[in-house]
Order: structure tokens, then sequence, then C-alpha cells
């Protein structure tokens, strides 16, 4: 039976040493989502959700009584004008804001009654982000960039091992790994995001404009990388975009429209 | 999860990356506890060689009680009877009775020389005094001068000064003797004196009595007993004596020193405030500045304490910094500055030291409190907003 989240940080949400690895400090499992997957419900489904920011000049209505499924090792699109809504469907998906009215529900729960931290737990165990502008951390290296998720999540700082592992799955070279991202290519400072957004294993993984900073060539790769992740790993990947070319390597589109969804096509 | 390591390379490659701007806001910590230091080991210093000083004076003053001078309507002068009293009192102690000539100066040739004149028994400046070089006044053309005096005024035995009367009239005199130093008596300061022939003076300006009278003992240990008898005896039926000892003057020169470090520490104090508005300062500019990386910080999973401790281990770091340096700085100056003042042997003093972990822990305390709003404003970001920063 699923434990429902109260909206309040568990006694339990603390540190604790496992027995048997003296080295190791990890989070507890707070989160109900560590449930065998069911590849027939929804990893995300969103319920007659609607997002209004409030503005001085009056509200907006970002997102309106959007409701949608999206199943496990789905590649998504979500396409839409300038202001259509789909960074804040984005946005909602990646629980870095509430919506106004409706419900999400990451893996069958709810995300509207978490706290902060548990909602932070989730970005960091389930969610993989990816960025237009890549933002990697400029202090650090290709390979610190990476490890930074995982050190976080498991408290391994000197095992660097998960973090050379998805470099190696992204195919940078080797020799790149102690750059700085300023020493990278963009289409290179793309790849250790996207090994960045890998290395802690997410279910989910939402790309905003990935190839929108990119060469058409470069961003091809990337492309053929997010695709091959879906369908040889089966993550759940929903990317959005303005380019139709970019959301024809989608299995589905999902058009926006003045926050409603206007169409899909997949 | 221990990710402290991971936050605090953060935090110290952001430092790194800012460099000339920590440095300038570390400068501020650096010169506060600097401050801080070495003007308290200084201070302790001279606090423990003026005690000692003081611990070794072997005189102390008795003058009439001002209330009784008032309630009899004397001027406030000892007389004859009363040393003489005082005198059977204490057989043990030298007592030795002056007056203060307020009204006279002294020049010599054109230079006019500020300096107190002071009527003394020749006999009691032998009893009290210790001479540098010749000997006490015998006659009205001998005068005989403080250290401090001769030494500032190139005064030597032999050399001419003239007593200016406050009639315009002027009497020659010739220095025959000139004494050591004698510090700690704070109620004469004989380095600062002129002692012409007493009974002279006395003539020449018509005075009666004594304005006080010092006393002095074999053993400053005595001073509480001989002082005691005194007071016993003289205030026996009414308060006649007042009686000002080494105590006094301590606790007042204590009080004064204290009222001194205060004001210095307070001053050193707001230098570190100061500091503490630059950390802010550089604090929320940093925050304004990783706007962005924050934003991505708080999307890959990483919580608001987390984002809270890496910057208040930002400013910590800065103060920590800026107080070890500081530190070893001040000790330095403190230490150079005790061995100016000859006071070396103090230097290992515990009490000496006393200063350093206050200005430490005052130091990284302002950086941390500078630290708080901008961490605290830093975890509240909202991570959208902070992803769209540009």
């Amino acid at each position: 039976m699923l434990k429902i989240p109260t909206g309040q940080a568990d006694a339990a949400d603390t540190l604790r040493r496992p027995e048997g690895d003296p080295s190791l400090f990890i989070r507890p499992f707070t989160l109900p989502w560590k449930q065998e997957k069911d590849k027939e419900s929804p990893i995300i489904a969103f319920r007659q959700v609607t997002k209004i920011y409030p503005l001085d000049s009056g509200d907006v209505t970002g997102i309106d009584n959007v409701s949608l499924d999206i199943f496990p090792g789905e590649f998504i699109a979500v396409m839409g004008p300038s202001g259509s809504g789909k960074s804040t469907l984005l946005n909602l998906m990646g629980c870095l804001d509430q919506p106004s009215s409706g419900e999400i529900l990451i893996e069958g729960n709810s995300v509207r009654m978490m706290s902060d931290n548990q909602l932070t737990d989730l970005r960091l165990e389930l969610l993989g982000f990816i960025f237009q502008y890549f933002n990697l951390f400029p202090l650090f290296d290709a390979l610190k960039n990476v490890h930074y998720p995982y050190a976080t999540r498991t408290g391994r700082i000197y095992d660097t091992s998960r973090a050379k592992e998805a470099l190696r799955e992204v195919d940078l070279p080797e020799p790149f790994w102690t750059h700085r991202p300023g020493q990278l290519s963009g289409g290179q400072q793309q790849r250790v995001a996207i090994a960045r957004a890998l290395v802690n294993d997410p279910s989910i993984l939402l790309c905003d404009e990935p190839t929108g900073n990119l060469d058409t060539h470069t961003g091809t790769t990337i492309l053929n990388l997010l695709s091959d992740l879906s369908r040889r790993e089966g993550r759940t990947i929903v990317m959005v975009t303005h380019d139709p070319k970019t959301a024809e390597y989608a299995d589905r589109i999902i058009r926006i429209v003045d926050g409603k969804v206007a169409g899909e096509k997949g | 999860m221990n990710n402290s390591r991971i936050i605090f390379s953060f935090a110290a490659a952001n430092i790194r990356l800012h460099w000339l701007r920590s440095l300038l806001s570390v400068l501020g910590i650096i010169i506060g506890v600097l401050s801080i230091i070495s003007m308290g080991m200084i201070q302790n210093v001279s606090i423990l060689i003026n005690i000692e000083q003081i611990e070794k004076i072997d005189t102390f003053l008795v003058t009439m009680d001002t209330n009784y001078a008032e309630k009899k309507s004397l001027d406030l002068t000892l007389t004859d009877r009363q040393i003489y009293q005082m005198k059977n009192t204490v057989p043990e102690a030298v007592i030795a009775p002056f007056f203060v000539d307020y009204d006279d100066s002294l020049r010599k040739r054109d230079e006019k020389i500020f300096v107190t004149i002071y009527g003394l028994d020749p006999q009691d400046m032998n009893n009290m005094f210790t001479f540098q070089t010749g000997g006490p006044p015998r006659s009205s053309t001998e005068i005989v001068v403080g250290s401090q005096v001769a030494r500032e005024k190139n005064l030597a035995i032999g050399t001419q000064i003239n007593i200016v009367f406050s009639n315009g009239e002027e009497s020659a005199t010739r220095i025959v003797g000139i004494l050591n130093s004698k510090p700690g008596i704070w109620f004469m300061n004989p380095d600062y004196a002129v002692f012409p022939y007493e009974p002279w003076l006395r003539d020449r300006i018509d005075k009666t009595g004594y304005d006080n009278a010092l006393v002095k003992v074999d053993d400053p240990k005595d001073i509480d007993g001989v002082k005691n008898k005194l007071i016993e005896e003289m205030n026996r039926r009414d308060s006649i004596i007042q009686v000002f000892d080494q105590n006094e003057f301590r606790d007042q020169w204590l009080k004064e020193m204290e009222s001194q470090a205060v004001s210095t520490t307070a001053i050193a104090a707001i230098s570190l405030v100061v500091a503490g508005v630059s950390i802010f300062n550089v604090m929320v500019m940093s925050v304004m500045e990783r706007c962005r990386e924050i934003g991505v910080l708080r999307s890959i999973g990483t919580r608001r304490s987390a984002i809270m401790q890496m910057f208040l281990i930002e400013s910590v770091l800065l103060g920590i910094i800026g107080t070890i340096i500081g530190t070893v700085l001040g000790v330095m100056i403190g230490y150079t500055g005790i061995s100016l003042m000859g006071g070396m042997k103090y230097f290992s003093d515990l009490s000496t030291f006393i200063c350093v972990p206050y200005a430490m822990s005052f130091g990284v305390a302002i950086s941390l409190l500078s630290g708080l709003y901008p961490a605290w404003k830093a975890s509240r970001l909202n991570p959208i907003e902070a992803l769209r920063h540009e």
C-alpha cells in the first residue's frame, strides 16, 4: 500500500547510517514511488490542471484546465508558440511549481501535498532536467558537474564511477572529463548536461529546448542520443520544442495553444 | 546524505573565482581582528607594567579633609602641630610636608619653563628622593630640578634659571641637584617639579603651613598599617585628614585604562562591523550573480537547507580566512609593540592573549551574521525565477 505524503517533513526524513557500510550515508525513503512500475499506468498524469500567475496587471493563465497522461517509456514532444504554456507545463511536471488547481500525479502519487523537501527529493531521484543553455556549473569540470547530483543523493563524495559511466553513456571522450564547461563546445556541454540528468538513473527526463542552442548537426546527434535513451533504456522523455523537425523524433507530439492542449499526434 | 563537502567545494570555488572581491571583504575582517588583538595585547601589558610599578610605590599623601576645612572655615593647610602629631604617631615612617607655589613660574634665558614649584624641606628631600647628581639646595640661589625637566630643557648642574614671581620680580637661581626619576607619586610628579630652597620660598611667598604631606615607608606592604594608624590617631575626634595611597591611584588609573580599553576595542569592533557589512554586500552580490546556479541546484534536487549552508559556508570561510590572517598579524604587531614598551616579560602572560579568542570569535560571528540574510534569501529563491535569471 502506498504511503500518502502528508505535506509535512517526516521524522524519518533525516540522515541515517546504514548498517554494513559506514562510509555511506543515504537518505531513507520518504517518498512513495519506489514501487514496482506499472507499464499500464501513466508515469505523469495531469488532472484538470490550471496554473494562474497573479500579476499586478491582472491574472495570467499559464495552463488552463489541462488533463493528460504520459506513460513509461514514451518520448513526448510539447510544441506550441511562444507564451503558449509549454514551459509552465514542463515546470509543473518537474515539480518546480505547484498548480493553482487540479492535480498532478507522478507515478500515481499526488505531488500537491508534498513538502518542499519531498519535492526536492523527487526531483533528485526521479527526474532529470536538460536545459537549452546547458546550465552547467562553470567552476566545476565535466566530471564534477555530472557527479554532483549523485553525490547529493548517495553521499558518495569520492566515488565518481557512476558519473564516469554516465559520461560514457553520452559518448563524451575521457580527455574532456576534466574540462570546465567554458572549455567545451555546445554539443559537448549538452552531453555533460544529459549525463548529469542521467546520473541518478531517473525514470523521467524533462528537456527544455535541448537543441535550441546547438547547430543542426550537433542538435541531431543530441536528439539521436535522447531517442536512444528512450527506446533502449525505456526512459520517459518530455521535450519542449518549437521546432517541428525536432518534434519528429518523439513518439507523441502534444500541441499547446493558449495554455490548453490543442491537439495530439502520434 | 552527507554532501557538505560538495557544498563546501561550491563555496570555496566561488571565493577563488571572485578572489579580488573576496580579498577586499576579508581585508576588513583582518583589520578589525588585528586591531582588537594588537591593541588588547599592548594595553594588557601596559596595565601589567603599571600595576607592577604601582605596587612598588612606598609613599602616600596626606591632606586636610575638605569637609573638615569647610566646617571649620579653614584653608586646606596642615599645621606644624598636625605634622608633629603625625610624626609622633608613625615614627617608623618619613613624613615630608610640602607646599605648592602655583602662582610663580620659571625662565631659562628667554624660554619659559612650565613646571610646578614645590616647597620641600631640604632634609625631607634627601629622605624622599635620590639624586642623579648634586644635592638639596642650601640657599635662596640654589634650586633642584626633576629628571624629566632636566632632560627636556637641557638643564645641568650650574645652569642658571630664574624664578619669575607673579608681581613680575625675578630671582636668579643655579641648579645644584637633579633628582632621580621616581614614578608613581601621582599626586606630586617630582620628575616635572622644581624645588627652590624651602625656607626662602616660604618667606618670599608668605606661606604658612603645608598643603600636603608625603609619607614614605620602608616596605610598600606597610603602607596600609601606617595609613590606618595615622587615620586612627588624627581622626579620633574629627575627620581632620584624608589619605590618598597607591590603591586609590591604581583604582582610578585602572578605571581610566578600562574606559580607554573599551573605547579602543569599540573602535576596532566598529571596523569589524564595517567588515561585516562588506561581507554582507559581497554575499548579496554573490546571490544575485549566482541566481541561475541556485535555480539549477534546486531543479536537480538540492534542498533549501543545502543552498543556505553553501552561502553560510562562503561567508564563514571569508571570516575564518580574515580572522586567521588578522590573528597572526595582530599577534605580530602586539609582539612588536610590547617589545618596544619593554614589557617582554609579560608577553607570555595568559592575560595578554585573552583578547585573541574574543577577537577570533567576534570576527567569525560577524561574518556568520553577515551571511545569514543573503543565505536565507538564496534558499528562498523560486527555482523557476532563478532559472530565468540572466
